[in-house]
């Protein structure tokens, strides 16, 4: 589905990425940790057309798209929950979905199925969404990507600032969406969430993927090696806090 | 796809605001009726110069590009008219067409000149291009008349010609058609994502949405409607010249939508119609009228920066937050978190 291979991308001249290669399967949810600054967003970014690679090549659906404009990924089947609950503030809940919306099959997404994961947003299904909570605006950038019906999902931080109770629910979306035969890549710093629910787990570090594992579930256990390359003691300290802002500077405005 | 319908609360709200337009209309119908002939060609200027405003809010506004030279789609219209009526029999229709024509295919000139270009460099590029169409317009004697312009329009051609209130009806139809037709295309996912390029484009862009595309038909679609208000102007005055292209015009039509309110779809109509009586009141009391409205454009800029209705939504909001929080509310438990606090009948916000 995607492959990443030997990318490099800078902020200027800082260089973000190093040779970074991963790639996710056919209806593989993959989970990307790493602390702050490692490159996570860089990566999404990469993926999603919004950043250039220098070097490298970036493969979707067997087609080349380093050099494609983030548009023409997007209809190609990527979507996009980018971090920090960036939605349209102006338009309405309803008008956040309808300029989302790409509904082709049976097993797609209709907006009624995702306001069933997300029931905060149908009470305030009329209102600019600019004036939704923080959390509301999340389940909003969740529920946008959804409705866009993609191959491919990059979701960036998608528990920012959610409430546990949300949180749940923006798993089980996840998990409905491995279950549709969805591929995701998932970005996270809630460790624990993230192990529970991907077949592959991958640690970044300094712009490389430096740790990679298909037994999610062992490294969940495993507090040595979290404490080394994530720096938390275990999923569940890494899951109660909250961490540094996300240094970079994200080119979704 | 099935979007679930608005709330209950939304619908009640649409009523009102179809009630209050409802009798606006009827207000407006009857004017003819009350006013004098002056202040009826004054209230035909104002339909013609707020619609004018409301299409250039399409991409200043909703879109987020400052343009500084929509007057040569006004202008373009105005030449339209005055062409095609002086040196043609062509029908009224035919007319309104080719305006709608030119306006949109000079609106995706200037779009494709903008595809790229924001802030102060998209402010001169659209005064560029506007000043080379004045230009053309002053040097093309043969066709435009030049410095004089073309003079003589008549309005023989349009239905129910003659007087002065039938013209009034007349423009009041297209105005409500064309504002009804703007309001549908902001609606449309065209126009959410217009809306959207103003927002983020990166965001847009990565939603699936060729920027530049939106940023073309945001011009094409201002321009149409900016040419139809030129040809309502150009039938009033009877003539058509190159201060309908000029550059004051354009920084005039932007003072409109600022002072009424940028933010919200009939902000720039009721900037129109506020400065426009100004200056008629005004110019009664003094003939230095203009420094007088040039004192109103600065205490705008400082202290109404959202325009009237962005302070009239404010004053609501402040209001309904009062309201809220006083004791006896608080004590018997009454909250507003189910209806939206800021949703007002005719002053919809769209942006911040």
């Amino acid at each position: 589905m995607l492959e990443i291979d030997s990318v490099d991308t800078y902020y200027g001249s800082s260089q973000i990425l190093h040779g970074t290669s991963l790639s996710v399967g056919e209806g593989e949810v993959v989970g990307l940790l790493g602390r702050n600054g490692m490159g996570k967003s860089t990566l999404v970014h990469t993926v999603a057309g919004l950043l250039k690679p220098r070097r490298g090549q970036v493969t979707f659906r067997g087609r080349r798209i380093s050099s494609l404009a983030a548009e023409r990924i997007s209809r190609l089947g990527m979507s996009l929950v980018p971090q920090g609950h960036r939605i349209f503030p102006s338009l309405t809940v309803r008008e956040n979905f309808r300029i989302a919306s790409r509904r082709v099959g049976d097993r797609d997404w209709t907006a009624d199925e995702v306001l069933e994961y997300f029931p905060a947003l149908r009470e305030r299904w009329s209102v600019p969404a600019g004036k939704l909570s923080g959390g509301q605006q999340q389940m909003l950038a969740m529920g946008r990507a959804m409705v866009c019906n993609g191959k491919l999902m990059l979701l960036d931080e998608p528990t920012e600032g959610l409430d546990p109770q949300t949180v749940g629910r923006m798993g089980e979306a996840i998990d409905e969406l491995r279950r549709r035969g969805t591929s995701a890549l998932l970005v996270e710093q809630k460790v624990g969430f993230t192990l529970e629910r991907v077949d592959r787990a991958l640690i970044l570090s300094r712009g490389q993927v430096i740790y990679e594992t298909d037994r999610p579930q062992l490294l969940r256990a495993d507090t040595q090696t979290l404490r080394r390359l994530i720096g938390v003691s275990s999923a569940h300290e890494a899951d109660g806090s909250r961490a540094i802002a996300d240094e970079n500077e994200s080119p979704v405005g | 796809m099935n979007l679930p319908s608005p709330g209950d609360h939304v619908k009640s709200r649409r009523l009102r605001s179809a009630v209050v337009l409802g009798v606006l209309l009827l207000v407006l119908l009857a004017l003819p009726f009350v006013l004098p002939s002056f202040y009826l060609f004054v209230a035909t200027r104002i339909l013609a110069l707020g619609l004018f405003a409301t299409a250039f809010n399409i991409v200043f506004g909703f879109g987020g590009m400052p343009s500084l030279g929509h007057a040569a789609f006004f202008g373009l219209g105005a030449y339209v008219v005055g062409i095609a009526s002086t040196r043609s029999d062509l029908p009224f229709v035919v007319i309104v067409v080719l305006t709608l024509v030119a306006g949109t295919a000079l609106g995706v000139v200037f779009g494709l000149f903008n595809l790229r270009a924001k802030g102060i460099y998209l402010l001169l590029l659209t005064l560029a291009l506007a000043q080379a169409a004045y230009g053309l317009a002053f040097q093309q004697v043969e066709l435009t008349g030049g410095d004089n312009g073309i003079s003589g329009i008549t309005r023989e051609g349009v239905p129910i010609p003659g007087s002065a209130s039938a013209f009034y009806w007349l423009a009041l139809a297209m105005v409500v058609v064309s504002l009804s037709l703007m309001w549908a295309f902001m609606r449309s996912p065209v126009g959410m994502a217009i809306t959207g390029l103003r927002e983020s484009e990166s965001r847009l862009a990565a939603t699936g949405y060729r920027v530049g595309s939106y940023r073309v038909y945001a011009f094409a679609v201002s321009g149409a409607f900016s040419a139809v208000a030129g040809l309502l102007d150009a039938y009033l005055l009877g003539s058509a010249s190159p201060s309908n292209m000029a550059f004051l015009l354009s920084a005039e039509v932007m003072v409109f939508a600022i002072l009424g309110g940028a933010a919200f779809f009939f902000g720039p109509f009721l900037g129109a119609a506020v400065i426009l009586s100004l200056e008629l009141y005004v110019s009664t009391l003094t003939s230095r009228w203009t420094f007088v409205l040039g004192i109103v454009y600065v205490l705008t800029a400082l202290f109404m920066s959202d325009g009237i209705l962005g302070r009239i939504a404010y004053l609501r909001r402040r209001a309904r937050r009062k309201t809220a929080e006083s004791p006896t509310r608080a004590a018997a438990g009454e909250t507003d978190v189910a209806v939206p606090a800021d949703t007002d009948d005719l002053v919809e916000e769209r942006h911040t």
